[in-house]
């Protein structure tokens, strides 16, 4: 039997934990839930944008996955061990971008649309130093990905998690997480390693 | 959508480059490594793969700093936090003052003082012994007569008896008439014993 220790204490040195943040923002301890989305809005944010390609939308989104962790507070499991709110934070933002995709229709056609803009606006590698031409490209790259692919590999660099949190997270089995991710950077190696058509 | 399963040395490789394998698992990966040179060029591929990505993402968001949007995040986030918090103190508060107005009524105050009056005024109206006309019946003991100056109870101090009608009596009160003169006077005579015994009290 699986025994999880759930720490009731927190040594003066040490930074709250998540879940210990989370319950005294359910307490009503609203500078609690301050350092709670401080400390993950950056890699959120970050997150958002790469999956909707949109600083505004990025930021709507991040706003609406907060007003929803405040509406379903009560409904979270404080002592379900480390790792839980963040997994439960980027699980509602992962919702919501796909609401978003769903909702705009656009999942389809945004593909061919991105593609054709990316390979409008990326200039030329004479007129750019190489690295930047390479991140642009990388950029590019991860735009061609499958959504589910996208998603995985995106909360992999920026949400830290690990695989088994992520099928978690993503309510697929551990081999299926893994499968879009070696497809992800199979798909990614390919799509660097080839020359850019202009 | 169908996804095509992941052959499963893949995924132990995946799970090796994260280093989230137990150490019996990591054991048995190295093994097959050592004897198998297509599954070491899939390692090696996978951790070119993943450190270009890891560098990539990394230069890409170098590239566009959020700081300036980080603030305006922040600010919104703590804008929904504080309305979050009115809400919540508000919800809170209201369920009280309901389970105060359910548990007394503001009106029931007044309903209840006057309900009380007709209950005390029924009472005391049915509290007279009445004759079948309706009106009350009246008895010497209840009148409390004096008693005449010779001993007699039945005579008044004019000497007339009580019950034989006088001159006062034979006058017709229009304003009261017969029944209303026995019951006022009923009420006179019950009053004076009141404040008579009231004064005896004090």
């Amino acid at each position: 039997m699986a025994i999880s220790l759930v720490r009731t204490t927190e040594p003066a040195t040490q930074q709250p934990t998540d879940e210990a943040l989370a319950r005294r923002l359910r307490e009503g301890d609203v500078r609690a839930g301050e350092v709670l989305a401080r400390r993950y809005a950056q890699p959120l944010v970050r997150y958002l944008h790469r999956l909707v390609r949109s600083d505004q939308l990025a930021e709507e989104l991040h706003q609406q996955t907060w007003l929803s962790v405040l509406e379903h507070l009560d409904r979270f499991d404080v002592g379900g061990g480390p790792g839980g709110f963040k997994a439960w934070l980027f699980r509602i933002a992962t919702n919501k971008a796909n609401d978003l995709w769903r909702s705009k229709g656009r999942e389809k056609n945004a593909k061919d649309g991105l593609k054709r803009v990316t390979e409008e606006t990326v200039p030329s590698a004479s007129e750019k130093p190489q690295t930047a031409e390479q991140v642009d490209k990388l950029r590019w790259a991860i735009d061609q990905l499958p959504e589910p692919q996208r998603q995985v590999l995106l909360l992999r660099y920026y949400s830290e998690m690990k695989f088994v949190e992520i099928a978690d997270m993503l309510g697929c089995p551990l081999n299926t997480a893994l499968g879009r991710m070696h497809k992800a950077m199979t798909r990614l190696k390919e799509l660097l390693e080839a020359p850019r058509l202009s | 959508m169908n996804e095509a399963p992941i052959h499963p040395d893949h995924a132990q490789l995946l799970l090796y480059l994260a280093g989230e394998l137990s150490p019996g698992e990591r054991h048995a990966i190295e093994s097959k490594l050592a004897g198998d040179g297509a599954l070491r060029q899939e390692l090696d591929a996978l951790r070119t793969a993943e450190s270009a990505i890891n560098q990539g993402l990394s230069s890409l968001d170098a590239q566009e700093p959020i700081d300036a949007r980080m603030r305006s995040v922040d600010r919104q986030v703590s804008r929904l936090l504080s309305q979050w918090q009115v809400d919540r103190l508000t919800q809170t508060a209201q369920p009280a003052t309901s389970r105060r107005i359910r548990r007394v009524p503001v009106w029931l105050y007044p309903l209840s003082a006057a309900a009380l009056v007709m209950v005390c005024l029924g009472v005391w109206y049915l509290s007279f012994d009445r004759n079948a006309d309706g009106t009350l019946v009246m008895s010497n003991d209840d009148l409390d007569l004096p008693s005449s100056v010779d001993g007699r109870t039945d005579a008044r101090p004019d000497g007339r008896r009580w019950d034989e009608p006088g001159e006062e009596d034979l006058t017709p009160d229009v304003a009261l008439g017969s029944t209303g003169v026995d019951s006022f006077g009923a009420l006179e005579q019950e009053m004076a014993r009141y404040m008579a015994i009231s004064e005896a009290l004090q």
